[in-house]
């Protein structure tokens, strides 16, 4: 054999040691807890093939505790590029086998050389987490290392889509990486986020709980809304991560990606005509509005267990990706509170970002009232939404279907949050406040003169109604471009978008606003 | 202090009490000091320790109940004690905000008890349903 032939034959017993990752035992083991490797879910994410790894010989340089012994080449993490239909973006999957994943200097040094070339190329950075947190040997490092991803994440942010998948354990300080990019998926059982576990939580509160009851999928999808997505197995969750890729861009300045659509631009939707009940206090479920009017009914919810009464997603018109928000009538009455708000305003703001249109279906009681949401703050809350809006410079539509009342009619991406087209259904109550309130109010002494009060009242209530709860008022002034039919809501926002596509607005220069977190 | 002003027989007097220690009172009547004794206050009975009959146990875990997620008025409570519920179902219609909301159980579980009344005016996060 050549030395040559040798050379080459070292690179590629190397390589298969390298793909080993913590060795065939871990390995099992992985399997053993119904969990893949970090090899194999980056198979499973990118195109076949497709895959250019980078530092795969990389080690780590502690020598503290016996370290110097436990090499693995790569140590502990995959990084490289591919494709996703296509599409080049960078990933870095956390490799449990080795040190149970623990992230080191190295490591860091590794995921900051993909997230660094991600930003380079404007492509979307995907990292999947499984790590039991800092490598406690090298100390102040591993610490070090955290950090230098947390500040790669924030300039990357609104530069880059980021989208973090969670498929096993994320603690301590490492679970500040996903809670810093766009997107949070979580597979349910096997993964879990928090920033103290179980243990400590023992010490200090007292509290007996479970990992899964502290940070599991179901808590974070529900409870704090920290995560997007949940998927019962990791080949759902990877299928998840390339549907959301296929609404965003690749960067902030790309538009966004557009299929061919088959699904009839002016499809009439007759069941909207009837969808909004004659008594004013029935519920219907705004979904249906939604399935009926984007392509082929197919729309991708964000955060579908959080706070439900306000509903996000991507979806298409004529194959264009949208964002739409949407209240929903169904779930407490579409009233707005803090989780609501917190959730559409993150959402608008990623769409601002990364110039992917808004659609906003406006059927919405108020703020609900109660010292439970103001002592949460959901002034600051939903000024958070109101500021999103506001500051958003993509196309805006809006089409309010019923209930369009006070602050919250404000804060909905009215006329005067520069609303580029808003429209609203013959059924719309857009008002200041509801009849019996603004009666209450406006008649408060007339009633008490009265023979008889509350007929009296009723009949204030009637004219109030008759003036004020309809979309003629606000058309009358402007607020409201045109009142449509509910069954051609599908065409006039497509005809809107389409309308909309060369639209030009910029923000005044500044370092950056000072949004009320 | 305390002072008090008595007319007995015609005459005036001033009571100051300048200080009380246990039983003792120093007291100054017209200027002059005297000393008083008080009569011993009763000893309050001892407080009996309360043994309670069944006696709550931290341990356990908390029973699980539909809670008003937003303060309203109670239409109709559609479950009654022993009732297999499922995840996801009905158990009570709450007016708020001016709309009839349908309030779903997050858990399975079976109805132990029904906390509320048609017609009554619930806060956020009242009990209205708790299972077994």
């Amino acid at each position: 054999m050549s030395k040559q032939t040798e050379k080459i034959k070292e690179l590629v017993e190397l390589r298969a040691k390298a793909r080993l990752g913590g060795g065939e035992k871990a390995i099992e083991k992985q399997h053993e807890r119904g969990k893949y490797t970090a090899r194999e879910r980056i198979d499973m994410l990118l195109d076949e093939g497709s895959f250019e790894e980078m530092d795969m010989f990389k080690l780590h340089r502690c020598t503290n505790f016996g370290m110097e012994k436990k090499q693995f080449l790569g140590d502990g993490v995959v990084t490289g590029s591919g494709t996703i239909n296509g599409r080049l973006v960078y990933v870095f999957a956390q490799d449990f086998t080795v040190n149970g994943g623990s992230l080191s200097e190295t490591m860091a040094q590794k995921i900051c050389k993909v997230m660094d070339m991600a930003m380079k190329m404007g492509a979307p950075c995907i990292g999947i987490n499984d790590s039991g947190g800092a490598r406690i040997q090298e100390g102040i490092n591993a610490l070090g290392g955290y950090a230098e991803i947390f500040q790669r994440n924030i300039m990357a942010s609104g530069v880059i889509p980021q989208i973090s998948g969670i498929f096993g354990p994320c603690a301590g300080g490492a679970v500040y990486s996903p809670a810093l990019t766009d997107f949070t998926l979580m597979t349910e059982g096997t993964s879990y986020m928090f920033l103290t576990g179980p243990k400590v939580v023992k010490t200090v509160t007292g509290e007996d709980v479970s990992q899964e009851d502290l940070g599991g999928a179901s808590v974070h999808s529900t409870k704090s809304g920290v995560t997007h997505f949940t998927a019962p197995t990791e080949e759902e969750g990877i299928a998840i991560i390339k549907q959301l890729l296929s609404y965003i861009p690749q960067n902030n300045m790309e538009e966004t990606p557009r299929v061919a659509c088959n699904d009839p631009i002016d499809r009439m939707e007759d069941s909207l005509n009837e969808i909004i009940p004659d008594n004013p206090n029935k519920a219907y479920d705004m979904y249906e509005v939604i399935g009926a009017i984007v392509d082929n009914g197919e729309f991708f919810e964000i955060q579908k267990d959080y706070a439900r009464n306000i509903i996000i997603g991507f979806a298409r018109f004529n194959g264009q990706s949208v964002g739409i928000v949407a209240n929903q009538p169904n779930c407490y009455a579409g009233v707005l509170d803090c989780n609501a708000s917190r959730k559409g305003a993150r959402f608008v703001r990623f769409c601002d970002s990364f110039n992917i249109p808004i659609v906003t279906l406006v059927d919405v009681p108020g703020f609900l009232p109660g010292t439970g949401q103001e002592y949460n703050a959901v002034i600051l809350h939903g000024a958070k939404l109101l500021y999103a809006y506001g500051e958003a410079t993509v196309p805006k539509v809006t089409v309010t279907l019923r209930k369009s009342y006070g602050g919250s009619h404000i804060v909905m991406s009215c006329k005067q949050l520069r609303g580029d087209l808003n429209y609203a259904w013959p059924s719309a109550e857009i008002a200041v406040m509801g009849a019996s309130g603004a009666v209450a109010v406006l008649y408060a002494k007339g009633a008490k003169e009265a023979e008889d009060p509350q007929a009296f009242l009723k009949e204030k209530e009637e004219e109030y109604d008759k003036l004020f709860t309809n979309p003629y008022q606000a058309a009358k002034y402007g607020y409201i471009d045109d009142v449509i039919e509910p069954r051609n809501t599908r065409f006039r926002i497509i005809r809107a978008l389409a309308q909309l596509k060369t639209k030009s607005l910029v923000n005044p220069a500044k370092k950056h606003g000072n949004i009320p977190l | 202090m305390k002072e008090y002003k008595y007319n007995i027989n015609g005459n005036d007097y001033t009571v100051r009490v300048e200080g009380i220690e246990d039983c003792i009172a120093t007291v100054y009547v017209n200027g002059e000091s005297y000393t008083v004794k008080l009569p011993e206050p009763e000893k309050p009975a001892p407080r009996p320790s309360i043994t309670p009959v069944s006696a709550p146990q931290t341990s356990t875990p908390k029973k699980y109940s539909v809670k008003a997620p937003l303060p309203g008025v109670i239409i109709e409570v559609v479950v009654k004690p022993g009732d297999e519920i499922k995840r996801g179902q009905t158990v009570a219609i709450l007016d708020a905000m001016k709309m009839e909301n349908n309030i779903v159980s997050e858990k399975a579980g079976i109805v132990a008890q029904i906390c509320v009344q048609p017609g009554e005016s619930v806060l956020e996060g009242t009990d209205l349903v708790v299972f077994e």
